[in-house]
């Protein structure tokens, strides 16, 4: 199974960060997707076949929260795989965003950390011997 | 300025620009770094249990680098410069306020908001917290300004 991810942040160089981190990280990914706030982020997923999404919090037009509730209402994607990749250090506002169902990744991250969530929600497998990384199991906020 | 405060920027500035740069950063100047002048800043308002604001000042040719640094790609251009100053102040307040408020209080963030040197206004006389740390080809000054009556 190769995965088909969508990338939400109003900051260019943040998508890249995260692309690029996808790149390496020797997991199956077919297509990647960019969006730069939720409002972008619902359109894309209204027209193209996403497995995954990572989505930031602060953004301008629509919040990632706001987007994420908009998914979790939705009969057709209400089960989403969903990280969150934000610089929130709220504990309160962490358990909200578990509460909707998805998983954290604070900023800045190393390059294994959103490999091991997305191995841990989506299922799919990656060379656990390749560039050093950690195996999925590690301390984590998921 | 308290000490805490001081720290913990320290702390937030440090851990940032090593994990987003993978540069080191240093208090300890050198005299290139020292001299070097204004080049841009970023400036992050934030509200919630205090008001304030983060600013991220950039002194010398650093804005290519960081960019270039984060990006992984040569000459990434200004767009893209000013983007990588942005996110480096937002993931920096992001990660200094609950190392002062803690873990349970809730902010919210703003954009950052990115200036050339030439037309950024003055630093706040006087913040709550502030550091100077060297990197690479210049330096970065960080400084955290809260409502007067959150410094008690």
């Amino acid at each position: 199974m190769a995965l088909n991810v969508l990338v939400v942040d109003d900051s260019a160089v943040m998508r890249a960060m995260i692309i690029k981190t996808l790149r390496v990280s020797r997991l199956p990914v077919r297509e990647i997707h960019e969006a730069s706030n939720g409002r972008e982020a619902l359109a894309l997923l209204d027209r193209e076949w996403i497995d995954l999404a990572l989505v930031d919090i602060n953004m301008p037009e629509m919040s990632g929260e706001e987007l994420i509730d908009r998914v979790r209402a939705m009969p057709t994607l209400a089960d989403l795989p969903l990280i969150v990749v934000s610089t929130e250090g709220s504990e309160t506002r962490i358990a909200r965003i578990r509460a909707r169902g998805a998983a954290f990744v604070h900023k800045p991250f190393t390059p294994e950390r959103p490999r091991e969530g997305i191995a841990r929600l989506t299922g799919v497998r990656y060379d656990e011997h390749d560039e050093g990384f950690a195996a999925p199991g590690g301390d984590l906020d998921f | 300025m308290t000490n805490m405060m001081r720290a913990s920027l320290l702390q937030a500035a440090t851990s940032t620009f090593e994990e987003l740069t993978f540069l080191m950063p240093s208090e300890r100047l050198d005299e290139r770094q020292a001299n070097a002048s204004l080049a841009a800043e970023a400036r992050v308002d934030f509200s919630g249990p205090m008001n304030g604001s983060l600013l991220v000042r950039v002194h010398g040719e650093l804005m290519p680098v960081l960019a270039a640094r984060m990006l992984g790609a040569n000459a990434p251009g200004p767009i893209l410069e000013r983007d990588a100053l942005g996110e480096i102040a937002n993931v920096l307040c992001g990660n200094v306020l609950p190392k002062i408020a803690g873990g349970a209080a809730v902010f919210s963030l703003r954009s950052p908001a990115v200036t050339n040197g030439i037309v950024a206004p003055p630093p706040p006389a006087a913040p709550a917290a502030a550091v100077t740390l060297g990197l690479d080809c210049g330096r970065v000054e960080v400084m955290l300004s809260v409502d007067s009556d959150a410094r008690a």
